[in-house]
C-alpha cells in the first residue's frame, strides 16, 4: 500500500467519506471529511495534517461524535499506519479539535490537527 | 548516497513514546493492570544497566589496557530515572525508600532510620515498540528492575503556574542469597495485528 492509499484507508475508516482537500466534488454529499495530503520520509521533519468535518445539521451531537471516535482511533501515544517500505505514525496536533463557523448556519464544522512523521525509506 | 540508509524492518523494531512505570505487569500476555501504574510522568524515563569493570592486566608490564582475557565484571549499575508529576501517599513513600504510612493517619508519610527488607520492590517500565500497538497484541519494550529502592529520596519542586514535580531514581539490588542475578530483566515483544 502506498503512503496515499495508506492514508486515505486510515481516513475512510471513520464510516463518512474521506477526501483529500484539493479532490473535493462539490456535489459531495455531507457528511464527509477532508485531509491534507503530506508526504515524506524518515529524514524529514513531521508533517502537519489538517482534517476538517463537515457536516449538514444543526445539532453538534453527531459531529462531536466523529471528533472522539477520530481521538480514539489516533489515541494519546498516536496511531501507526503501515505503508510500503514502513509506516506512518499519525499523531494528535494542538490543539487537537476547533469548531470552525460556516456562513450557512446548518453547516457544523471541526478542524482537527494532526501530525504525520514518515518512518519509510 | 550509499549509506544514507535505515533498516528495512525500522518501523517494526521501534520503541515509542514515554511508556510508564508500574509495579507490576505480565509480559508473557502483554497485560498490565491501570492500577498498577504509579504516577504520570514528564520528560520521560531514562533507564539504564552499566557494569563496572575491573582490567586485571592493567599494571601488569607489557599488557596493553583493555586485554579482553583480563577484564573482569565488577558489579552493575541498575536504574531508573525520571520525574513524576502526580503523587499520593504511596509514591511519596517509595520516593522516601526507607519510610512508612501511617496505620491510622492514612495521610501520613513518616521516614524511617532504618532499611527493612519490605522497602524494596520491583519496578516495571513499559513502553509502545513495533508498528502494532493495539489494546490486545501490541508490542512492548518491558524492563524489570528486581528490588528497587529509591536512591534518590523525596523531591518536589514546585513552580508558580506550573505541575509539581518529583524526581525519582530507582536502584535495583542483588540479593546475598542469588549474588549472580543482576536487578534487571529486558523483555522485546513485537506487536501482531488486532483480530478483526
Amino acid at each position: 500500500m502506498t503512503k496515499q492509499e495508506a492514508l486515505y484507508s486510515f481516513f475512510s475508516s471513520f464510516g463518512i467519506a474521506a477526501h483529500e482537500e484539493t479532490n473535493v466534488d462539490q456535489s459531495a454529499e455531507k457528511p464527509y471529511l477532508t485531509y491534507t495530503y503530506a508526504d515524506d520520509d524518515f529524514w524529514g521533519n513531521q508533517a502537519s495534517i489538517v482534517v476538517n468535518l463537515w457536516y449538514q445539521t444543526e445539532s453538534n451531537a453527531a459531529i462531536n461524535a466523529m471528533v472522539d471516535t477520530i481521538a480514539e482511533a489516533v489515541g494519546s501515544g498516536g496511531k501507526s499506519i503501515a505503508c510500503d517500505e514502513g509506516a506512518i505514525w499519525i499523531k494528535k496536533g494542538s490543539p487537537f479539535a476547533q469548531s470552525l463557523a460556516d456562513d450557512d448556519p446548518a453547516i457544523r464544522r471541526r478542524y482537527i490537527n494532526l501530525t504525520a512523521e514518515f518512518l519509510t525509506a | 548516497m550509499k549509506f544514507t540508509q535505515i533498516p528495512a524492518d525500522l518501523a517494526a523494531t521501534l520503541a515509542v513514546n514515554a511508556g510508564v512505570l508500574a509495579t507490576a505487569f505480565v509480559p508473557s500476555t502483554g497485560t498490565l493492570a491501570s492500577d498498577d501504574i504509579i504516577g504520570a510522568t514528564t520528560g520521560g524515563v531514562s533507564v539504564t544497566c552499566v557494569p563496572s569493570y575491573t582490567d586485571f592486566g592493567e599494571d601488569v608490564d607489557n599488557c596493553p589496557k583493555n586485554t579482553k582475557e583480563m577484564k573482569q565484571i565488577e558489579s552493575w549499575e541498575c536504574k531508573m530515572s525520571g520525574t513524576f508529576v502526580t503523587a499520593d501517599t504511596t509514591v511519596a513513600k517509595m520516593l522516601l525508600g526507607a519510610a512508612d504510612i501511617d496505620s491510622i493517619d492514612t495521610t501520613k508519610v513518616t521516614p524511617r532510620a532504618t532499611i527493612d527488607s519490605a522497602d524494596f520492590d520491583d519496578i516495571w517500565y513499559i513502553c509502545d515498540y513495533s508498528n502494532y500497538n493495539g489494546a490486545t497484541n501490541g508490542g512492548f519494550v518491558a524492563i524489570k528492575l528486581i528490588d528497587a529502592l529509591s536512591s534518590g529520596g523525596f523531591s518536589l519542586q514546585s513552580t508558580d503556574k506550573e505541575k509539581g514535580q518529583f524526581a525519582f531514581e530507582f536502584i535495583g539490588h542483588t540479593s546475598i542469597d542469588d549474588p549472580d542475578t543482576i536487578p534487571m530483566e529486558f523483555y522485546i515483544q513485537a506487536g501482531t495485528a488486532e483480530p478483526a
